[in-house]
Parts: structure tokens; C-alpha cells; sequence
């Protein structure tokens, strides 16, 4: 019974209650589903299932690794940089996908989209996040240009 | 003239109306391909239904100087019908415009026209309108998210899209993100729901519907959700039921069809038994938490149970899916929870001092048997036990039968399953029932069943067996029974008990050191109107009543208990009478009927739901009532016979009278002397009788006896008396020759020969006389001039003066005395004896007489029966005449006429006299 609890707090803390919730929730189904898509890539593209995904080029390593220190505003900005980076990662695969490797493979370009969408839409989340947590404009126009506009 | 001038107008406005037309047309070819002669402002208008309307006509200004028109000459017409003139106005000379305040009144088309010459409509221009409502603001507007397979999600939304707009009109179905646009969805068909097939979760997305068309737009209310708040998931897959280490326990494990990174869920899990249709329900708040198994508790052992089971998210946002597929599975086996229902019958036929004792139990339910029955252990004591061991026996089946002295006994039977034993049914067989039995039993159908009550004896019973078997005529009584708790007043029968069939029902109490007797009831299930009715016979039909019998309905055909019977009876023409009889009755007696009179009689068997009607019997009533026709017939065979004794006395004493009425004397024409002349005597007869009784050479010597009539006196008594013997016999043996003597007055012959003897009459000698008719005289003094000799027809015999002489041909006289009679003797020896009493009785009829002896005076034949007895002088002349007559006719022959049996001093008592009769052999007597 969290709703009525949160429903006493104050709407900021109930909007960022929410936001931290959501997040996490599709972080965890996008974390989901990006291991399902790995699969079907690996097994489309003919790689090794032992790929590694620790370092990708273009997607920055994980800020825990960066120590303690770090506030929790700029693992955020972390956070984000790097799921901008998937997004965009993942709007070259769809591409090169769609009209290159499997024109036909609908489902699998589905899944792609998906996934896409769901990196956006937690990109957007923890730009909402971060806002809250700055009180100032969204972390998204220091970090980079849009997903959206990438796409 | 007058005609002529309107002939003349007539042409003038057709060639106007023509040439209008012509320049009309020509100035349309002229200015292009389609050039009308005017236009509508504005052209094809949509409008609002309900709004306000103004449309302009423009004449063009080359058809005015064509057709000399004028704007006033314009008419607006929707479709055919012409708008008012109210509606109209004339701007200048060129435009004429319409109004409407309510466009709901307009249709398409409208058209502009104008009437040339005052009376020629012509269509200048039209155009179509459109009438149509902008649309409603979308209401309700609500969606759901359905999981279809593990990753793919469709949100269905719907709302309500308001008032029909009678116009073209697009929904749209939009959503946002709090920066970013999705797709918009559009209807395919429908103008209330769309689907979004690309959904993702933990967003909350924007949407609402958009709704346009010519005359407008409208947008519903947004909403926001997150899509998985909205989710209604697939249900779980069930993957196994398994049974556990305990009877009472089901582990049932599925396989959620949602990521729980998606979602967490909860689950509602329900149950029955197999053959049940009624579901029990884990209590919601075991199963809240996300989980793929749950443990079932409290089923009862060696049962199968069916499991089926929903889910929906953790947090009760969202839908319930729907029920899963249903998976069974069956507990474990434990002990029998109970014993048998065990009762015995007794067959007490073999021996006074020992029973054949059946025992008969009923299988467990499976409820109760809690696994597979492997066998029954049961044993039998002996009361007192310590008289001898308990028996005991092990049986597969559910029946033992023993064979026991007389005596009380106890048995008890055990179920045995794979687990264990039952607790042991306990039965006592006593020697008599004699204890307290139920009261008050009844039985009735309640709610498809057939309930059995009674009152419950004043000691405390143990239990209640109740026995029924199905009564029917062409089968056994099958019985079939029951255990009731002690406590128990009611119950109803466990069986299959069929409707329309009479059961008899028995309760037994069983007490724990005896048993009471049985007390039966009889009851149906469900009751009908019987099968047929009763055929109706008479038994006795009278004149006003009618004995019906009928034989009862057999109990199969009954269908339920016969309440009554009613006997309808009417005549052809009648009205119908009903009667009704108690059912124990075979026979009614029915009355007040009319006599002689047709009656139509059938009987109909009512049970409480209706009655059935038998065949029709008919039967007529009988004219006559008992002893009506004895009374009638009695009486007049008692006075017929009356008056027939009455009648008879009458003659009887009137005899006299009546013979001289209608029997008189006929003279005896074959004595008549005139025989003498007949050729021949017939020689039909041959009496042997006369031969023996005048015997050949009996008169051998003939005398004759000249008897002057005064000398009649001379004779003695002594001497007329052998001769009044003789004529006696010749008398009754005459009576028994013939049938006639006695005709007169119903007399019989013998009684004519009694008359004879009393009255020494002439009528056996007349009876059998061959009658003739004998004219001799003519009649009324007329003389004849032929003598005519009639012979009789009859056949009677001849006179044995007729019959004598050829019968004898060598035979004489007889020398038999007679009273009277002519004797003759021939040459021949033959011999003609006759008989002939003069008869003197004073009741012979005069006119008779008379003519007799006016014949036989002309005949000269003296007839003495016409003269009285008493007149010995008029009786001697005929003689003395007849003699004379006689003598030289006969040749050779000596007639010797003897007068004899003339000793009657009375008138009764005088002799009748018979004519004489002179017979020759082999030809008729002259008569």
C-alpha cells in the first residue's frame, strides 16, 4: 500500500518516487530484452556467443567503476550519456538492419525498435530525474544532442 | 371572334415559349461548351443542420436581352418542391436571393428556375447541399493493455463517439510521450476503438482521441497512464498437480506467461472434485505474492480434484486474465472413513429352529472409501458370546449369506483398503423384532425426490433401515434399502426411483438390543394420469337399471394412486351423466334409466393428475321390468284357460243344443233302400274283422220276421236284451273304426262312443256313413228328371253294411244281435250285415227330416229315423213300404227286416235308426 503513503508526500518527492520507480522497472525489462535482442544478433550475425559487451566503442564504462565519490547527480549524467549512446548504437543496428542485413525480418527489426524506444523513453526518465534532482533544465542539453534527433 | 382571339393567343405563347427556349439554348452553345443563363452563390454548400441559409441566383446579363427576364421572374425549388415566396428576394434585376432560418428543411438539390412568358419554368441553375453536424467531443475514452504472447502487448482503446455527424468524419487516436509524439492510430472500420500494438511499459503515455470532418473537429479529454498499469495478462500455464506424502494435499505448479521484470504478479487458484461443478477458492490473500506453485491443503483423500488458476499485476492495477486451462489430480489414498451400511434378510423357510441369513452391505462412497476397497472382513456373534466364538469371514463381494440357528446375533463388517480398515459397521440381528416400531410413515416427492417421514419411536433408536421396492404386476417386489441415522425423521430415497411407478416403503428402527417391525407406506415419485381406463361391462341389464362391473386397473397402469372413478353415461341424444365411484368399488348399479332405451357408458380412472377414459360400452335397457311380463302373461293365461274350462262346461251342457245347431242328424243315404239298385259294391274294403265277426255259414238260416208295427210291444224285454248287448259292442267297436263319431262340439271319438252308450245315438252309425249327395226330389218339390247318385269323397270308412259283402263273399249274415238293422242274404252266400238304428230322438231337424222323407217317400224307402219311437204306427209303414219296394227287386233274395232294440221308454234313451242298406257284391249300393 505505497500509493497512500506516497500520496501524503509532497508532489516533487511523489514525482521523483515515481520517476526512481519507473526507471528502474524499465531499465531492468530494457536490461531484459537487450539480452534477448543479443541473442537473436549474435545468432542472426553469425558472432560468437563469448562476445564480450564490457567495453563497446562509443558507450561509456560503467560510473561505479569510477568510485564512491561521484555524486549521485553525475552517475546519473553517466547514466544517460550512456544510454544516448545505446540509442544511438541501436538506431544504426535498426538501419543498418532495415535496409542492409535482414530487410525482411520484421520481428527482429521490431524488437530493435522496441528497445529503442524503451532506451528513450529511460533516457528521458532520467533526464526528468536529473532535472528534479538540479532544479535546473534538463541534464540532456549538457549531455548531448537528443536520441531523437540522432535517430 | 371570340374563339378565334383565343386560338390566337394560344399560338403567340407557344412561339414565345419556343423561341425563349431556342435563345436559352443558343446562348448556352454560344458561350461555351455548358454556359447556363445564371449561377447559385455559393456553389455546393456544406452546412450545419439547423443553421441559417442564404443563397443568391445570378442571371447573366446576355439572357436578359434574349428572354427579356427579370430576377422577380425566379423560383427556388428544393428537389421538385417550390420554396416559398416569403423566402425570396429580389436584390436588383439580375439576383434573386432564398432564405432558410433552419437548413433542416433543406434538401438536395436546390435549383434556381425562372417561368418565361409568365408561365414556362425554366431551370436556370442548381446546386447539391451538403447538411451534416461537426462532431462530438469523444467521451469515455478508456484503454487496456492485452498480452498476447509473452512479448507482445496490444492497448485497445475505446471511447464513445457521440451524435452521428451524417458527414465523413475521422477519428484519430493520439498519443505522446512527455517529449516525444507516437504514431497516431486510426480506426480501420470503426469509429470507437483503436490498437496500438507497439506498447511500452514504464512510460506514462498521453493519449486521447481526435475526431474531424468537414464541418469541424473535436478532441476528447487526455489521459495518462503507464501502459502496465493497464495490463491484462495471459494466464498462467499449469504444469503439474501432484499429490504429496498426505491424502488431503495437491501441489499445483504453473508457468507465468509475463517477465516479471514486466511485472509482478498474484494469482486467485480454484477447485473442485471432478464430478462437481462447484468451485472452491484458495483464499486470495495465500496466493497475493508473485509465485509458480502453490500447495492446495485440506482435499480429501483418493479424490480427483480439478485446479484451475488467473493472475493479474501484484499491485491490482490492471485486469484480471482469464482462467486458465484446467489440470486435475488426485490425492492419496487413506483408511475408509466409515463401515459399510450393512442389513441382512432372513429366509426362515428351511427349519423352524434355524434362518437363512443374508447379509447384504453397501459399497463405500468414494468419498468414504478414501481408496480401493480390497475386501470385507465380517464377523458373527452369538448372543450371549460367551456361548460360542465369533465367526469370521473375508469376502470380496458385498453379500454373505449363514446359515444360523434361532438366536440374536451381532455382525460387523470391516472395509479393508490399501491403507487400512474402516471403523466396523455394527448390525444386530435379533430374534423377533419386538421392539417399538415408527409411526405416522408417510412418503411424499419433494424436489425431484421421494422423501420418506415418520415419527420416531419414544426409545432412542440407533438407525433407521428403510426398504422400498417398485410394486408392479410382472415383476418382483426388488428391494432395494437404506441406513438413516437415529436421529434422522426423513430422508429420501437413495436410488434411482423412476417416475409413475408405485414404490412400497418400510422404515425399520434399529436399536442397539433389538429391532422394531417395519411399517410400510406407498408412494410415487411423480404421478400421472393412468395409462387407460377401465372397461366398463354390464353385469345386469333392467328396465331401469344397469349393474356395471369393471375390473381395476393393474398397478402398472395406474400411474398413481387412483383417487376415483367416474362412470359418464348418456343416451345418443343425451346429455352426459357423470358418476363418481370410490375406487375400491368393481361394481355400480346405475338407475333411473329409461326403459328400453340405448345407452353409451364408458368409465374413466382419475388419479391426482387427471383421469384417462376407458372404451365405450353400450347397452340397451329392457322394455319390460322384472315379472311385468309374468304379471301380464299369467293373468291371461289364467282366464284364457278360464274361459276355455268355462266354454267346455258350456257345451258340455248344451251339447243337446249345440249338435242340433251344427250337427244334425244327416240321414244315411247308403241305407236308403235304393242301395238295393246299384250295380255293384264296391270291393274296396276288406275287414277282416267282419269275417270273424260274421263268420262264413253264420247265417245259414235266414228267417224273416214279419213285425207288425203294433206287434213292437209284443217283444219283451228279455227278448230285446241280448240284442241291446250286441248293439252296445257294435257301438264302441264302430267308436274305435273311425275318427268321426265324435266331431260334434270338440268331442273326441272315444267320447262320441260314451255318448253312444248314454244316449244310444245314431251318430257313430252317421259318422261313418260315405256321404252322398242323394237327388231325388229336386229341390223345393222340383222333380229331377235324372235320379243322380253322387259318390262321397270322403274317405272314411264304409259303414259295415258297405263294407261287408265283398268281404265276405261266402260268409252270411252274422247272427250277432243289433238293436236294428237290415239283414240280407244273397244266392252267393253273401252276406251284408249292416246295422241301422232307426233312431227315434225327437232333436233331429225337422226340415232334415222332412226332405228325408219326402226323398224317401218318393223312394219309397220308409226312414225310420225320422219318425219318433214313440209313433209305432207311422214307424211300421215305412217298413211295410220298404218291404214291398223290396221284394220284387231283389231276386231270390229274402229281405227280413227285423225291428229290433226298441225297448226305449224315454225319448234319450230312443235308438237311432239307420236307413236300411241293401249291399251287392262287387258294386256300388244303389242309392
Amino acid at each position: 500500500m505505497w500509493v497512500p503513503a506516497l500520496a501524503e508526500q509532497p508532489p516533487v518527492t511523489l514525482q521523483h518516487h515515481n520517476l526512481c520507480s519507473h526507471a528502474i522497472l524499465l531499465a531492468g525489462k530494457i536490461r531484459s530484452n537487450v539480452a534477448s535482442l543479443l541473442e537473436s544478433y549474435v545468432e542472426r550475425q553469425g558472432l560468437d556467443r563469448t562476445i564480450s559487451l564490457d567495453s563497446v566503442e562509443g558507450v561509456p564504462g560503467p560510473a561505479m567503476e569510477q568510485g564512491g565519490e561521484l555524486t549521485v547527480a553525475v552517475r546519473l549524467g553517466a547514466n544517460l550519456q550512456a544510454y544516448r549512446a545505446l540509442q544511438t548504437l541501436l538506431g544504426e543496428v535498426l538501419e543498418e538492419q532495415g535496409f542492409h542485413l535482414t530487410p525482411l525480418d520484421m520481428d527482429f527489426h521490431a524488437s530493435i525498435q522496441s528497445i529503442l524506444l524503451q532506451v528513450a523513453a529511460l533516457a528521458y526518465q532520467l533526464e526528468e530525474l536529473l532535472a528534479l534532482l538540479s532544479h535546473g533544465r534538463p541534464a540532456w542539453e549538457a549531455a548531448g544532442p537528443r536520441p531523437s534527433q540522432l535517430v | 371572334m371570340g374563339t378565334v382571339s383565343k386560338m390566337s393567343s394560344r399560338w403567340s405563347w407557344v412561339m414565345n415559349a419556343v423561341y425563349i427556349f431556342v435563345s436559352i439554348c443558343s446562348l448556352g452553345v454560344s458561350g461555351g461548351l455548358v454556359q447556363s443563363c445564371g449561377y447559385i452563390i455559393p456553389e455546393s454548400p456544406l452546412l450545419t443542420l439547423g443553421s441559417n441559409f442564404t443563397a443568391l441566383c445570378i442571371l447573366n446579363e446576355s439572357c436578359l436581352d434574349f428572354g427579356n427576364i427579370h430576377a422577380s421572374q425566379i423560383i427556388w425549388k428544393i428537389k421538385s418542391s417550390v420554396v416559398p415566396k416569403e423566402q425570396y428576394r429580389v436584390i436588383n434585376r439580375t439576383v434573386s436571393s432564398v432564405t432558410f432560418r433552419d437548413t433542416s428543411t433543406l434538401a438536395t438539390p436546390l435549383t434556381c428556375n425562372v417561368l418565361a412568358d409568365g408561365q414556362i419554368e425554366q431551370n436556370i441553375y442548381g446546386i447539391a447541399v451538403t447538411l451534416g453536424l461537426p462532431p462530438e467531443k469523444p467521451e469515455n475514452l478508456s484503454c487496456i493493455v492485452r498480452q498476447m504472447s509473452k512479448n507482445k502487448f496490444i492497448m485497445t482503446c475505446t471511447w464513445n463517439p457521440g451524435r452521428d455527424t451524417f458527414l465523413a468524419t475521422d477519428f484519430c487516436l493520439k498519443s505522446q510521450w512527455p517529449l516525444e509524439t507516437l504514431p497516431d492510430c486510426k480506426p480501420k472500420g470503426v469509429n470507437n476503438s483503436c490498437e496500438i500494438s507497439n506498447v511500452q511499459f514504464f512510460v506514462n503515455l498521453e493519449v486521447w482521441v481526435e475526431a474531424k470532418n468537414a464541418l469541424g473537429k473535436a478532441e476528447s479529454e487526455h489521459i495518462n497512464f503507464d501502459p502496465v498499469d493497464i495490463v491484462k495478462p495471459l494466464p498462467p500455464r499449469i504444469l503439474t498437480v501432484s499429490s504429496g506424502e498426505l491424502p488431503t494435499v495437491l501441489k499445483l505448479s504453473w508457468e507465468n506467461q509475463i517477465i516479471v521484470v514486466e511485472m509482478e504478479l498474484k494469482f486467485n487458484i480454484r477447485y473442485r472434485i471432478s464430478d462437481s461443478t462447484d468451485w472452491m477458492e484458495v483464499p486470495p490473500e495465500d496466493t497475493a505474492s508473485h509465485r509458480t506453485s502453490f500447495t492446495v491443503q485440506s482435499l480429501k483423500p483418493y479424490t480427483k480434484y480439478v485446479f484451475s488458476l488467473r493472475c493479474m499485476k501484484k499491485d491490482g492495477l490492471g485486469y484480471w486474465s482469464d482462467w486458465s486451462k484446467e489440470k486435475s489430480g488426485v490425492t492419496s489414498e487413506a483408511k475408509p472413513s466409515k463401515g459399510p451400511p450393512l442389513w441382512r434378510k432372513i429366509d426362515i423357510s428351511h427349519s423352524p429352529n434355524s434362518w437363512t441369513v443374508h447379509l447384504i452391505w453397501k459399497e463405500l462412497d468414494r468419498s468414504e472409501a478414501n481408496g480401493i476397497i480390497l475386501r470385507y472382513e465380517v464377523t458373527v456373534r452369538a448372543r450371549p458370546s460367551l456361548s460360542r466364538p465369533p465367526e469370521k469371514y473375508s469376502v470380496n463381494s458385498t453379500h454373505l449369506t449363514l446359515n444360523l440357528t434361532n438366536g440374536t446375533y451381532d455382525v460387523t463388517v470391516t472395509a479393508h483398503n490399501r491403507i487400512g480398515g474402516s471403523p466396523p459397521s455394527v448390525l444386530l440381528i435379533p430374534a423377533s423384532n419386538s421392539k417399538a416400531s415408527v409411526k405416522d410413515i408417510k412418503a411424499y416427492p419433494k424436489d425431484g425426490k421421494l422423501w420418506v417421514e415418520w415419527t420416531a419411536p419414544d426409545n432412542s433408536v440407533v438407525k433407521y433401515v428403510i426398504e422400498w421396492c417398485m410394486v408392479s404386476d410382472s415383476s418382483d417386489c426388488t428391494t432395494e434399502w437404506q441406513q438413516e441415522l437415529g436421529t434422522s425423521q426423513s430422508t429420501f430415497l437413495k436410488g434411482d426411483i423412476k417416475p409413475f411407478k408405485c414404490y412400497l416403503i418400510t422404515v425399520y428402527p434399529l436399536y442397539t438390543n433389538g429391532q422394531g417391525n417395519g411399517q410400510s407406506t406407498k408412494a410415487y415419485l411423480q404421478q400421472s394420469m393412468p395409462e387407460k381406463g377401465p372397461t366398463v361391462q354390464t353385469k345386469k341389464v333392467g328396465k331401469a337399471e344397469a349393474v356395471l362391473v369393471w375390473k381395476p386397473l393393474a398397478v402398472d397402469e395406474q400411474n398413481g394412486f387412483i383417487r376415483y372413478y367416474t362412470i359418464l353415461y348418456r343416451t345418443i341424444s343425451g346429455n352426459e351423466t357423470a358418476v363418481n365411484v370410490d375406487p375400491s368399488k368393481t361394481e355400480y348399479t346405475l338407475s333411473s334409466l329409461s326403459s328400453d332405451t340405448l345407452y353409451m357408458v364408458k368409465m374413466e380412472a382419475h388419479t391426482d393428475e387427471g383421469g384417462t377414459s376407458g372404451p365405450v360400452f353400450t347397452f340397451t335397457t329392457q322394455k319390460f321390468g322384472k315379472g311385468e311380463i309374468e304379471a301380464i302373461v299369467v293373468p291371461v293365461c289364467l282366464a284364457f284357460l278360464l274361459s276355455i274350462l268355462l266354454g267346455v262346461l258350456f257345451c258340455f251342457n248344451k251339447r243337446d243344443l249345440i249338435k242340433k245347431h251344427i250337427w244334425p242328424n244327416v240321414p244315411d243315404p247308403s241305407k236308403s233302400n235304393i242301395a238295393q239298385w246299384s250295380p255293384q259294391t264296391p270291393t274296396k274294403h276288406n275287414f277282416s274283422s267282419k269275417d270273424q265277426m260274421y263268420p262264413e255259414g253264420s247265417f245259414t238260416d235266414v228267417s224273416v220276421v214279419e213285425i207288425e208295427a203294433d206287434d213292437k210291444k209284443s217283444f219283451s224285454e228279455q227278448d230285446l236284451k241280448p240284442f241291446n248287448l250286441l248293439k252296445k259292442e257294435k257301438n264302441t267297436s264302430e267308436g274305435h273304426s273311425s275318427g268321426i263319431g265324435g266331431s260334434s262340439c270338440m268331442s273326441s271319438p272315444r267320447q262320441s262312443v260314451s255318448d253312444s252308450d248314454e244316449s244310444e245315438s245314431a251318430q257313430n252309425t252317421s259318422s261313418t256313413v260315405q256321404y252322398s249327395t242323394v237327388v231325388l226330389n229336386g229341390y223345393r218339390d222340383q222333380i229331377p228328371s235324372v235320379q243322380v247318385f253322387s259318390r262321397s269323397e270322403s274317405t272314411q270308412p264304409l259303414l259295415d253294411s258297405e263294407e261287408k259283402p265283398e268281404d265276405n263273399p261266402g260268409g252270411g249274415e252274422s247272427a250277432t244281435p243289433r238293436q236294428q238293422y237290415f239283414k240280407q242274404n244273397s244266392s252267393q252266400d253273401e252276406t251284408s250285415t249292416d246295422g241301422s238304428h232307426f233312431e227315434r230322438a225327437k232333436q233331429v231337424t225337422p226340415p232334415i227330416n222332412e226332405e228325408d222323407l219326402v226323398g224317401l217317400t218318393q223312394l219309397q224307402i220308409s226312414d225310420h229315423s225320422s219318425q219318433p219311437c214313440g209313433s209305432g204306427q207311422e214307424k211300421n209303414k215305412p217298413e211295410s213300404a220298404l218291404a214291398d219296394v223290396l221284394s220284387p227287386s231283389t231276386e231270390g233274395q229274402i229281405l227280413r227286416l227285423e225291428t229290433m232294440g226298441i225297448n226305449t221308454a224315454t225319448v234319450d234313451e230312443i235308438p237311432k235308426s239307420y236307413m236300411p242298406q241293401t249291399v251287392r257284391q262287387g258294386g256300388y249300393m244303389p242309392q
